[in-house]
């Protein structure tokens, strides 16, 4: 299996006021195509900046990243942007749905995004239907329930058939039974198009849904 | 709710300019028309006589019977101009002349009625007959004076109310006086040098060509260009304002959203241009409701007051690239702050 993304000794330091408060401490990570991976940790860890970080939001105080063969630490903000729509796929704990489009305009707000001319019905069509919303194109996010939202979001991350798929906490926002469907549908994807994912997650059950967890502590894998 | 708002404050740009520029042209145009229907090539009056709201009368009428002794002289009339409230809005105005020399000299017929005859005795034009004002009603021009309205006239020609000479000599307690004297000449072609002869014949008085006249009433007004130039100037910086604010607001409101489009891979380029058609789509909008305003607006002053509203085209294309100009410059900051957020702390906000 190729490498599809290699994150080396990163770290990133805030600023905050006259204080340097660093949250990652000298990271590594390689992803092979294809992966599963849910990141654990306690608050505060660095999870989320990590998350951030490989998918080009922040830029590392020190390290480099490496994804699908473009490396994203020596590129500008332009070029950053450009890797995130053509490779990244972003899902939210708070879904992060536009709720004035419908289901299905959510999803081809980011085939627009993504450009190239993608206008592809038939993949949407594919994708609504494998996350069981095909009846749900024309409802707006009010109109569905938090599941039917996160997995609609999830559809949205995928439908640009981006190298890497991040989840921040795709879950937290979800009862047990809505949860649990949502990670069918991740494993589904991954099994169905070999996607590549990164969850972060607090929850041992989701995270016993992936091939492989990694822990954090302290701005460190443990 | 801040759309619509942003909405009317383009249209009230829009609207303003429409309104000003319509009504300037209007009554303008429609001073031009009345008087290209007067025949006289030559206009003797006293300096200072007529001015844009007033006329004084002060002219001899001898001088009516001395101009038709001059070469080249076909005819000569004396008018009264006089200007008056029209009680609702603005002034207006009246003539008095000698019916029977005023309608031989520039082709005026009476269309309805009759020609005035006794003092208490007006004729209007169609315009003013069309304001409810049929013939034998009754019109106040002096105070509580009713005039009869005798006839109706065509075709429009200078003040569109009329009345004897006499009865307004009477009225302004001015005997053997009028404003000024129209003098139609044999040949057109020697008009200027049939003004030069009744210059030299009676020194000290003013002559006129009314071609030179009526050339331009528009830019006879004194800063009426200028005015109608800032009220446009104005009218944009309104609409960039308007714009500005409505497009900061939605971004503060939006930052969230702003944060997923960054999220998702929006270039700043394609975040500017999604917030810049949205503020053309409000001007374009404001753009619509304020030639509507302008148009109902126009309308009702005419129905109002008599003033005339001209929905000028070229007017109209200032009005709209105002609008469109002024709203993508006013979102263009707005636009650009949104571009630049920073893309964790948008998804972020709350």
């Amino acid at each position: 299996m190729a490498t599809i993304l290699k994150a080396d000794n990163l770290e990133k330091v805030y600023r905050v006021g006259k204080v340097d408060v660093p949250a990652l401490r000298g990271v590594s990570l390689q992803i092979q195509e294809g992966e599963f991976l849910a990141v654990m940790g306690p608050s505060g860890c660095g999870k989320s900046t990590m998350l951030h970080l490989l998918g080009g939001l922040l830029t590392p105080t020190k390290g480099r990243i490496v994804i699908d063969g473009e490396d994203l630490t020596a590129a500008s903000d332009a070029k950053r942007t450009d890797i995130r729509r053509r490779k990244i796929g972003f899902v939210f704990q708070r879904f992060n749905l536009f709720p004035t489009l419908t289901a299905e305009g959510n999803l081809r707000l980011a085939e627009r995004i993504h450009g190239n001319g993608a206008d592809d019905p038939d993949r949407r069509r594919e994708i609504l239907r494998m996350l069981r919303l095909e009846d749900k194109m024309n409802h707006k996010p009010l109109e569905l329930s938090g599941g039917e939202q996160q997995r609609v979001a999830l559809a949205r991350a995928v439908v640009n058939r981006p190298a890497l798929v991040l989840a921040d906490e795709p879950t937290g926002n979800l009862d047990s039974e809505n949860s649990e469907i949502v990670l069918k549908m991740f494993r589904e994807l991954n099994d169905r198009f070999n996607q590549t994912i990164i969850m972060i997650t607090h929850n041992p059950e989701a995270a016993a849904a992936c091939q492989r967890i990694i822990q954090m502590r302290d701005g460190h894998i443990v | 709710m801040r759309s619509a708002i942003s909405i009317l404050g383009v249209a009230l740009g829009v609207a303003l300019v429409m309104l000003f520029t319509g009504l300037a042209h209007g009554m303008s145009d429609d001073l031009q028309k009345r008087s290209s229907n007067v025949s006289a090539e030559i206009i003797f009056t006293r300096p200072g006589s007529i001015q844009f709201t007033s006329a004084s009368v002060n002219v001899s009428t001898k001088y009516v019977a001395l101009l038709q002794q001059v070469e080249g002289v076909e005819s000569a009339t004396p008018v009264i101009r006089y200007f008056y409230s029209s009680g609702s809005f603005g002034v207006d105005q009246v003539d008095g002349v000698d019916w029977d020399s005023f309608s031989r000299m520039n082709n005026i017929r009476i269309i309805k009625g009759g020609p005035p005859t006794s003092p208490d005795d007006v004729v209007i034009d169609e315009t003013k007959a069309a304001r409810n004002h049929p013939v034998g009603s009754r019109l106040k021009i002096f105070g509580d004076k009713l005039y009869r309205v005798a006839g109706i006239y065509a075709p429009e020609s200078g003040a569109r109310v009329k009345m004897t000479l006499a009865a307004l000599q009477d009225a302004l307690e001015a005997p053997d006086k009028c404003t000024f004297i129209y003098v139609k000449v044999k040949n057109p072609a020697e008009q200027v040098a049939v003004a030069k002869r009744i210059d030299q014949a009676f020194p000290g008085n003013k002559i006129q060509l009314t071609r030179e006249v009526f050339a331009s009433v528009e830019n006879s007004i004194p800063g009426l260009t200028v005015f109608l130039r800032v009220l446009v100037v104005l009218a944009a910086i309104v609409s960039a304002l308007v714009i500005m604010l409505a497009m900061h607001t939605t971004i503060t409101e939006r930052t969230r959203e702003i944060g997923i489009l960054k999220a998702m891979g929006a270039s700043r380029t394609y975040i500017i241009s999604e917030i810049e058609r949205e503020a053309l789509l409000i001007s374009f909008l404001g753009l619509l409701v304020g030639f509507a305003l302008a148009g109902i607006a126009g309308f009702g002053i005419h129905k109002a007051t008599g003033l005339i509203f001209e929905f000028g085209f070229k007017w109209a294309l200032t009005a709209a690239a105002i609008g469109l100009l002024g709203g993508a410059v006013g979102a263009f900051y707005p636009a650009a702050r949104a571009a630049n957020l920073d893309p964790v702390n948008a998804l972020a906000y709350e």
